[in-house]
Parts: structure tokens; C-alpha cells; sequence
């Protein structure tokens, strides 16, 4: 069994007398350690898929696995406790607590944790060691995504989701921002997924879900992996 | 304003129902406290008022030591300004209830225009048997019941009543007992317990013992022009009735007189018949003698004349003489006088006669009326201030937040070209209508709820039929003008910072406040001591100031509110145990008709020796000021052992040296009236205007009435002559019942009155149950206060932070943990503001306290450690609640909020 898994989810939602389709028969599979994206148009589906893989959102129909867990399964506290100890979430806005410095908000996290990595040694794997005791508003854009990345990671989660890591970012930076989440997938093996409506960047992927309509257009295996830095877009 | 514009801000109302109902409440909170507690004396005041005039409460009772003919009500009612005079019979007697029941009961005659009755069930007597009853002891369930004369009532009593026995046929409110209690009276334990009312016609009295009368004009209750009025026609009145009481004394001592002299000249013929019998008996006596004489003459004679002798003719003459002398007469009865006569010898001319006029000013449920109605009026005049400033603290804040959430919106509508007036129109007329429904519902309810609330808690006292309720336009007006200043003008100067900026602007999102290191962080010692999570609450409880403030001062002023309302209670019950238990430490009062030399006759006839009782001298008279005057009592002492009876200390507990000539020693509260301090001159002035200059040497605790305690040196010193003993401290023994003892004291014809400490606490105490209804509903606002402003900020609070909220819970903050994480702030808020009120709550407390200013108690304030307690507890536990209430809020926080943009 792959390590995460959509078994023909779907996801309806409603507002008043309408109902809207989020998703309709979703399937794919990630293997563990790998780097995949999630590609679509913005109101594609991508946003609810990331929702339900991160425990935010449940299914309206169908099946989703992790590690060999059924997710879609779990009531309202397991899915605390599964964001708690399985994911880690990198968001677009970084969603930083504003009165709290780097190194805090890594802690914030790290500290709820059953095995979580020292906040000050993350911190440095993301280059931020000498940063570490300012707030959010003294660091750059660029800066305050690391530090969001670093508390994604400080969790030692099973899975990173990234949502729209580099949409509130210049280039430059943002292309840093990918290098980061690439290298935390190679070095360290963790399943990384981002979600993206930039189609360029999905030659660094191992693995490229199409999402259009709700649906999974196409899922396929990167044959040629590109490096960041030679990417353009 | 165009219709879109009015149909988004209908729904903005809609779509945060939440705030718009916070605003609408804390103004109603604050109109409705201030209303209902400004309207509650003066409803109170017209409820008694409408009562008075209705029944036709008298201005006078005119009372002589003698009574008053019937025929004299006619005189009274020619008198100027009389509007009705009344006569009436009042007498004491003991009867006996159906349920075996023996009490003591002010029986009156029925009058019909001045004090006449409301009926509050069944009907007025049709049969001179039957009666009406205090509806105010009694339920209805006694109608039809038999009230019975009881046996060991004294005979002079009985004899005035026609029936020994009355069926009751209704229930009343009499004007002249509007409050609880019913007078003293020398019979059973010394109190009367409940009144009731009997056709004239049931009494087998020629005579009234009092007239009533009602003068022309009414004034508002209390009124100095009332004071004037009555004052002016006083001397006239009192003057009639002793006009009126001298006739009819010289009446009945003209009638004594008339049988005295028929006895006397019934005597002298006695006594001349007397003496005319002993003329005749020594005529008779003369007679006998003479007979015997001639008798023994005779018999010696008569041998001879038996034996035929011839006897010479003058002895012959002795039988002729005897002959001839007279029959002894029979000697005439004496006649006794009469019985009655002793009586009418023993009959007194009746002392020259006393009449007074008694005006509304000493019939207790009015006076009582006028202090108990002031406390209401103190409260008043403090708590609504507090409730309005935080009204608009609350408006502030949540409209500035209103307004700075929409920036945005408000940068769109000025790039579509609406002008600033329609714009501003919109959150003014969100805050407006708020404010308008909140100010008519507060008011409505206020003014109704409170004076009903405190009415039925003076209902315990009072019985004066339902509450009238006065609407005040000034009281609107004012209310209204402040709801809308508090609201509409917050939000305009709110709206008038966004507006000055330009629209491209506010369609830029504002920059999140920014984190900055505490004070608390450069004391490493304490802050790497702190838990992680409570260094963020303690960061973001300095990260916003407005918010901090608010919060502590809402919090502190329901802790105040708390502390003021438990305090109020504290200060009033302490009053009368404090005076009782360590200031007047003697048992009961007495006032002697007579000057006391030495020794009081009844008590030491009752088994009290001089150790046990206290007399001195209590006058009326005004202490004279540099900031004014005073009447008040001087009680002049001659005696040291006056400490055994009564403590002279001070406030701070310290024992005062019994005042030297030309010393006096003054209580607290005219200290700190007139701003006197020990070595100041003062001067006591006399009825007769007569001036004693003293120095102050002590400012005493003395919670009821006004006291000046001087030396008698000083009075005599200054006016020539000591004052007239007449007042007594009797401590009773061990083990006696004070009622008991007070009763008998009362029965005897040397005293004049007996007033009892303990009664005079269980009186105060019974205030305090009313009390405990204030303190209920101060509790219940204090808690309303708590409640609107914690769930606004917390609201406030919620939506600011909703991304950061959303954000934990993505990261897997158990709801319990987010909840401590967002509410710990909170909780920590709430006891620095509880903190904080309780020094302000000691300050509105005393502030409170100096505004209730009763002329005859003196208000100790105080508030008991345990009240601090409570108010800090309660505090809290209404914090906790509402953030429990919040959870759901929380709960209901949608983490996809973290995905979305910074808007």
C-alpha cells in the first residue's frame, strides 16, 4: 500500500438549498519520500484535497490513507491528535504568531509533540541561527517562511504540506523557499507535498497530480527531475 | 444614502448579530440603571405621597391630657387652613384571637375624612360589632373571625367599649402605620403588635382623645415648603386645643366643685342638726333629773297620803308638778351622709391640661420613610456614572474594531464614490439604532424593574399599596442624549480617523500589530521561569493597551460594583451590632416625667440599685459651627461611671477622657460634618437661646443620633442652674427579658417614655433584609457588566486573532489547549481587574456611603474581609463562565481561515 492514498473521495459542501462539488472520485497515491505536487487552476480542488490530507476537513464519500492509517476514519479529536503528531503544514501566508520570535513560534509547535527536533538546530538547518530571537515583523517574507517551515518541521511529521509556498513571494526567494522543501525531501526522506497552480514547478516533482474540475486529471511520474535553481517561470 | 448601502448595513446587523447585541445591552445595562435607580425614590416618594392624599393622611393630631369634647371638633374645623377635623378614639387593649392568641392591639374609631383607609379586602362595618384590621400583620383568611376584649384587661378599660367581642369584616391600610411598626404601650411585652378599627359607636365614650385634622394645601413630600406651612398654623392649632382642653377642665372642676360644695353644705346641716339633738338632750336630761326628784318626793309622800293624812297644799304641789311635767320627747335620727359623699371627697380637681399638636413629623413610617427612601436616592446618584463609562468604553472599542475590520470596505465604497457622509452614515447608524433600542428597552425596563424590585424589598417594611410610577422627561432626555454620545459619537470619531485616509490606503491591508518584548523579559529570572504558552498570553495581554485597559477597568468595575453592594450591607448591618455591642452598652433608654434627685423610686422598688442605672440630663439644642448648625442632643453628665452604661471612644477603638469643664465630646459624624477637630470652639445654644461655649477634647463613635456630651460644671457654670434630670441608662439583670422589664417600667405614671436598644437592632436588621434585595440586584448588574464586557472582549479578541487561532488548531492545539491558550489572557485579566477593583471598590464604597446621608444614623463604612473575598471569587467565577460560554466560538473557528490572505 502506498503511504498516502485517495480512494474515490469525494467532498460536497453545503451552502443553503445548494450543493456544491468539491470533489468527485478522487484517487492517487504517494510513495513515502517522495516529493509530489499537486497542480491545478485555482477552484480545481487542490486547496480541499490539501484540507483533507491535513486533517482539516473530512470526506463526504470514499477513503484516504496515510502511513496505513485511515484518516477519513477519524473523529474530530483523533484528527487533532493526527495533525498534532503526523503533519506538518507550510502556509502560504506563513501564519506566523506575531507576538512570538522565530525561534518561539518554532517551539509553539515543537513543544506539543512527542518527539519533536530541537527548535534552535532546525532553525539553523533553514539558515536562520542568527535570526532566531526576532519577530515576524523584523523578518523579510522569504525569512518568515523558513521560520514557518522550520515549525512544520521542528514537529518531525510524517508528512510536509505546503500550501502555495512561494504565492506571497518574490522570485528569488521563493525559488529558495522550493530549494529548502527539496532538500528536506531528498536529505531526509520526508514526503513533501506542495500545492501549486504554477505549472512550471512541477519539473522538480517526483510525482505530478493534475487536478481540474474536482477530479484528478492525470497522475504521472517525473522521468526527467529538474533542480530548482534551474527552473524558471 | 443610496438602497444598497442601507440593505449591506442591515446585513452587516445581521451578520454580527453577536456585537450588535453586546452594544445594545451594555447600553441598556447602563441607561437601565441609571434610570431605574434615579426613578426609584422618586416613585417611591409618589406612591406615598398618593397614598397620603388619597386617604387624607392628617397635618396634625391634636392630643390633650384630658381629651376632647365632641362638641370641640366643630371649633377645630373653623380654624384657618382646615380643610377636616376628625375626632377619633385611640386606645390600647389587650385581645385575644380566634386562634388563642393573646396580643396587644391599638384599637381606633373609624374616622371618615382625615386618615380615612383603603380597603384591601371584605368591607367596612355596617353593625357597631364589627370591625377592620391591619392588613399589614394580618392575611385575609381572618375576615369573618372574632376578635375578643380580653378578660385581663382592667376594668375602666372594658367599661369604655359597648361590645367585648368584634367580627371582622375587612381588611386595611391605615396612613398612620405606612411602616412596620405599631407604637409602644405599656401593656403586655411594652410593643403594640397590629391596629384595629371600630365604629364609634362601639366605644361608651362621650369624649375623643384626639383630633385629626388635614389642612387645605398639599406639597411634595418632605418638602421645606411643607415644613413652613405646617410650622405657620401650628401655634393657632395648639392654642385652640388648649383653649378647647381648659374648658372642658374648668368644665368638669366646676362640676367637682358643685358636688364638693353640695357635700359640704350637706355637712353643716348635719352638723347643725347634731347640735340642736345635744341642745335637746340636755333639756331632757334636765327633765329626767327633775322627775327623778319629783318621783322620790313623791314616793316618800305617798304613805301618808295612802293612810289618809291630809298633807300640806305645797307638798301636795309635788304631785300637781309631776303631773304636769312634759312627756320625754323621742329624740330625731341623725342623718348620716351619704357614700357618695366620701367619694366626692376623695374626688381631685383636675390638673391644668397639657394639649399638644403632633404633626406628620412624629408619626414614625413618615419619618422613617423619608431616610429609608435616601439610601435608594445615594446609590442613585454614584453606580450609573460607573455603568456609563463603561458603557462607552465597550461602544469604543468594539465599534473601533468594527470600523478598522472594514477598512477595506470602507476604501471601496470611497472608490466608488460615495461621499464620507453616506459612509459614516452606515456605522452610524449601526451603533445608532443600537444604541436607541438598548436606551428605549434599558429604560423601559429599568424604570420598571428597579423601583418594582426595591419596592417589593421596602414592602418588608412598608404597606402603602402598590408602587406609582412617575415618568420623567428630564430623566429620558438625559438618558437618551448620553446612550447616543456613548454610541454615535464614538463611532463618528472612530470613522472620521479611516475616512481622513485615502481610499488605495484602506484597500491595503494595515500591518498586524507587531510583537514586542515585555518588561517582564529583562528579568530573566522570572520570565525563564514562565511556561511557553503563558509567555505568549503574557506578551499579547501588554500587546494591546486599549484592550488591556478596558478589560481591567470593566473587570474592576464589576468587582467595585461587587465590593460597593456587599459593603452597603456590611455598613448597615455593622451600624446598629457595632452601636449595640460596644458604644450604648445599657439595655434601655427611659424618660422620667419628673426630675430623678438621686434615686429612681420604681426601679429601686423593681430591684435595681444604683449600680445599675445611670441618670443624667439629655436636652435638645443646636451645636453651633463655623460651618453651620445643629440641632442635636447634649447629654450632661455628672457622674465618671457614665462608662458603664456608655463607651466614649473613637473611631480607632481609643478609650476618651470624661469631658472637663468647659470640654465637650462630640460624635464622629458631626466631626465630620462641620470638619471639627479636637481644641476646636464650638457653642451649644438652647432652646431659649441661651449659649454654653465648649472645646472639643474628643470626637466619639456614635452610629444613631447626634450626641454632644458635656460636664454638668459647664452647664451650670454657664447657665446658673443645673438642667433637669430626666433621663435614665438602665442595664438590666442577667437573664431578665428586656421587653418584659420594658413594659412594666412603661406601666408606671412617672415615666414617660422607654426605648429598648435591642429593639432598636432588630429593627436595623430587619432593614437588612430588605437590603439583601438591593445587594441581589447590585450582584445581578455587577455580573450583567462582567458578562457584556468579558464576551466583547473576548469577541473583540476571537475575530482579531482568527488566523492565529486558525493556525493552532491546524497545528494540533487540543481544544482545551487552544481554549487555555486564547482565554488564559483573559482569566489572567480578570484578576489584575479584580485586583484593581478592590481599592475601587473601597473607594465607591465610601463615595457611596457619604452619599447616603441618613439625618439620624451615622453609617459606619466599612466592608468585611469576607465581602473583599466574595467580590474578588465572584469576579472570577463570572470571567470563567463567560469564557466557558466561548468556547463554542472557538470551537467554531474554521481552520481553512489560516489558508486564507491577510485581509
Amino acid at each position: 500500500m502506498s503511504f498516502v492514498s485517495f480512494e474515490h473521495v469525494g467532498k460536497t459542501y453545503h451552502t443553503g438549498e445548494v450543493d456544491i462539488k468539491a470533489l468527485n472520485d478522487v484517487n492517487f497515491s504517494v510513495e513515502q519520500g517522495e516529493f509530489c505536487i499537486i497542480v491545478g487552476a485555482s477552484g480545481a480542488g487542490k486547496t480541499t484535497i490539501l484540507n483533507i490530507l491535513g486533517g482539516m476537513d473530512t470526506v463526504s464519500e470514499g477513503k484516504v490513507f496515510l502511513d496505513g492509517n485511515e484518516i477519513s476514519s477519524y473523529k474530530k479529536k483523533q484528527l487533532t491528535g493526527y495533525r498534532r503528531y503526523d503533519v506538518g503544514f507550510v502556509f502560504q501566508f506563513y501564519n506566523l504568531v506575531q507576538n512570538l520570535t522565530a525561534k518561539e513560534n518554532v517551539e509553539l509547535a515543537a513543544q506539543i509533540c512527542k518527539n519533536p527536533l530541537p527548535a534552535e538546530e532546525v532553525l539553523k538547518e533553514v539558515g536562520l541561527s542568527e535570526r532566531m530571537n526576532n519577530f515576524p515583523s523584523q523578518l523579510s517574507g522569504g525569512e518568515q517562511q523558513r521560520v514557518a517551515i522550520a515549525r512544520a518541521l521542528a514537529k518531525n511529521p510524517k508528512i510536509l504540506l505546503c500550501d502555495e509556498p512561494t504565492g506571497a513571494l518574490d522570485y528569488v526567494t521563493g525559488k529558495a523557499v522550493l530549494k529548502l522543501l527539496q532538500d528536506t525531501c531528498r536529505k531526509k526522506g520526508k514526503t513533501v507535498i506542495v500545492i501549486t497552480h504554477n505549472q512550471a514547478l512541477t519539473a522538480m516533482a517526483d510525482r505530478i497530480i493534475t487536478v481540474k474540475s474536482g477530479t484528478i486529471t492525470d497522475m504521472r511520474k517525473n522521468a526527467s527531475i529538474v533542480d530548482v535553481e534551474d527552473i524558471d517561470w | 444614502m443610496s438602497k444598497r448601502l442601507l440593505q449591506s448595513t442591515l446585513r452587516e446587523i445581521r451578520n454580527s448579530l453577536g456585537r450588535y447585541i453586546a452594544i445594545m445591552a451594555i447600553i441598556a445595562i447602563g441607561v437601565g440603571f441609571f434610570a431605574g435607580l434615579k426613578n426609584t425614590q422618586p416613585d417611591m416618594l409618589a406612591t406615598i405621597k398618593h397614598f397620603y392624599e388619597k386617604t387624607n393622611f392628617h397635618d396634625y393630631r391634636l392630643v390633650s391630657t384630658i381629651g376632647f369634647d365632641k362638641e370641640s371638633v366643630d371649633a377645630i374645623a373653623q380654624l384657618p387652613e382646615c380643610n377636616a377635623a376628625c375626632g377619633s378614639i385611640v386606645l390600647d387593649a389587650l385581645v385575644t384571637l380566634e386562634e388563642g392568641r393573646g396580643i396587644v392591639m391599638k384599637v381606633h374609631s373609624l374616622t371618615e375624612t382625615v386618615d380615612a383607609l383603603e380597603l384591601v379586602a371584605g368591607r367596612y362595618p355596617q353593625n357597631p360589632n364589627e370591625c377592620v384590621l391591619d392588613s399589614y400583620v394580618f392575611s385575609d383568611e381572618m375576615l369573618g373571625q372574632t376578635i375578643v376584649l380580653a378578660e385581663n384587661n382592667e376594668e375602666e378599660l372594658l367599661e369604655k367599649f359597648v361590645y367585648d367581642s368584634f367580627t371582622v369584616v375587612g381588611m386595611v391600610t391605615s396612613p398612620v402605620y405606612i411602616q412596620y411598626e405599631r407604637g409602644n404601650t405599656p401593656l403586655g411585652r411594652g410593643v403594640v403588635d397590629a391596629y384595629m378599627l371600630i365604629p364609634e359607636d362601639a366605644f361608651d365614650m362621650d369624649y375623643y382623645t384626639e383630633i385629626d385634622v388635614k389642612l387645605n394645601q398639599n406639597f411634595e413630600l418632605y418638602d421645606d415648603a411643607y415644613k413652613n406651612y405646617v410650622d405657620e398654623y401650628e401655634e393657632t392649632y395648639k392654642s385652640a386645643a388648649l383653649t378647647l382642653a381648659q374648658e372642658r377642665t374648668d368644665r368638669f372642676n366646676d362640676e367637682i366643685r358643685e358636688a364638693k360644695q353640695e357635700v359640704e353644705d350637706a355637712r353643716t346641716q348635719i352638723e347643725d342638726a347634731k347640735a340642736q339633738i345635744e341642745e335637746a338632750k340636755k333639756q331632757i336630761e334636765e327633765l329626767e333629773k327633775t322627775r327623778a326628784e319629783l318621783e322620790e318626793a313623791a314616793a316618800k309622800l305617798q304613805p301618808y297620803l295612802d293612810m289618809g293624812y291630809p298633807l300640806p297644799p305645797e307638798q301636795m304641789a309635788v304631785f300637781t308638778a309631776l303631773e304636769q311635767l312634759p312627756e320625754t320627747p323621742e329624740l330625731p335620727e341623725i342623718p348620716e351622709l351619704p357614700e357618695e359623699a366620701k367619694e366626692v371627697d376623695e374626688l381631685e380637681y383636675f390638673e391644668e391640661p397639657q394639649a399638644y399638636v403632633l404633626g406628620r413629623d412624629t408619626n414614625i413610617g413618615y419619618v422613617c420613610f423619608e431616610s429609608d427612601s435616601g439610601i435608594v436616592d445615594g446609590i442613585a446618584n454614584v453606580f450609573p456614572i460607573f455603568f456609563f463609562a463603561v458603557a462607552a468604553l465597550v461602544c469604543v472599542t468594539t465599534m473601533n474594531r468594527m470600523v478598522e475590520e472594514q477598512r477595506t470596505q470602507i476604501g471601496v465604497l470611497k472608490a466608488l464614490g460615495y461621499g464620507d457622509g453616506a459612509i459614516l452614515f452606515k456605522y452610524l447608524f449601526y451603533a445608532g439604532s443600537a444604541a436607541l433600542i438598548g436606551c428605549v428597552g434599558g429604560y423601559c425596563l429599568g424604570t420598571w424593574m428597579f423601583p418594582k424590585a426595591i419596592w417589593y424589598a421596602y414592602g418588608m417594611m412598608y404597606n402603602a399599596g402598590p408602587l406609582v410610577f412617575v415618568f420623567s422627561w428630564k430623566l429620558a432626555v438625559i438618558s437618551l442624549v448620553v446612550a447616543m454620545l456613548c454610541s454615535m459619537g464614538i463611532t463618528f470619531l472612530s470613522c472620521r480617523v479611516q475616512l481622513t485616509e485615502r481610499a488605495a490606503m484602506l484597500m491595503r491591508p494595515k500591518a498586524p500589530k507587531a510583537g514586542k518584548r515585555i518588561f517582564l523579559e529583562y528579568i530573566p529570572f522570572l520570565w525563564n521561569h514562565i511556561g511557553f504558552l503563558k509567555k505568549v498570553s503574557f506578551r499579547n495581554i501588554f500587546r494591546y493597551k486599549r484592550r488591556f485597559f478596558m478589560m481591567v477597568l470593566g473587570i474592576s468595575g464589576c468587582t467595585a460594583l461587587l465590593i460597593a453592594g456587599f459593603g452597603i450591607k456590611d455598613s448597615i448591618a455593622g451600624v446598629a451590632n457595632m452601636q449595640y455591642d460596644r458604644v450604648a452598652i445599657y439595655d434601655m433608654g427611659i424618660t422620667t416625667k419628673d426630675e430623678v434627685e438621686n434615686e429612681f423610686p420604681l426601679l429601686q422598688e423593681m430591684g435595681y440599685t444604683r449600680d445599675d442605672y445611670f441618670v443624667f440630663a439629655e436636652n435638645s439644642m443646636d451645636l453651633v459651627t463655623e460651618e453651620g448648625s445643629k440641632s442635636l442632643y447634649v447629654a450632661t453628665l455628672t457622674e465618671d461611671k457614665f462608662d458603664q452604661f456608655y463607651s466614649l471612644h473613637t473611631l480607632k477603638q481609643e478609650p476618651i477622657a470624661f469631658p472637663k469643664k468647659g470640654e465637650a465630646v462630640v460624635n464622629c459624624r458631626m466631626a465630620e460634618q462641620f470638619h471639627l477637630s479636637v481644641g476646636d470652639q464650638v457653642i451649644l445654644r438652647t432652646d431659649a437661646l441661651q449659649e454654653i461655649p465648649v472645646t472639643i477634647s474628643g470626637i466619639n463613635e456614635n452610629f444613631v443620633y447626634n450626641y454632644v456630651y458635656i460636664a454638668e460644671e459647664t452647664y451650670v457654670d454657664t447657665l446658673g442652674k443645673a438642667p433637669q434630670r430626666k433621663n435614665i441608662y438602665l442595664k438590666a439583670h442577667e437573664g431578665e427579658d428586656v421587653r418584659e422589664v420594658s413594659a412594666s417600667i412603661l406601666e408606671s405614671e412617672d415615666v414617660a417614655t422607654v426605648s429598648v436598644n435591642e429593639e432598636t437592632r432588630e429593627r436595623i436588621n430587619t432593614m437588612m433584609v430588605s437590603m439583601n434585595i438591593i445587594v441581589y440586584i447590585v450582584i445581578a448588574c455587577a455580573a450583567a457588566l462582567a458578562f457584556v464586557v468579558l464576551y466583547n472582549l473576548t469577541n473583540i479578541n476571537i475575530t482579531e486573532r482568527i488566523r492565529e487561532i486558525a493556525t493552532i488548531k491546524v497545528l494540533g492545539f487540543f481544544q482545551r489547549e487552544t481554549c487555555a491558550y486564547v482565554f488564559r489572557e483573559n482569566l489572567i485579566l480578570a484578576v489584575i481587574g479584580a485586583f484593581v477593583g478592590l481599592p475601587l471598590g473601597k473607594l465607591l464604597h465610601a463615595f457611596i456611603m457619604a452619599n447616603i446621608r441618613v439625618d439620624l444614623i451615622t453609617f459606619a463604612v466599612y466592608v468585611k474581609p469576607i465581602s473583599y473575598i466574595f467580590a474578588f471569587l465572584f469576579t472570577v467565577v463570572f470571567a470563567a463562565l463567560v469564557n466557558f460560554s466561548m468556547g463554542g466560538k472557538l470551537d467554531r473557528v474554521n481552520m481553512t481561515e489560516s489558508l486564507k490572505s491577510v485581509d
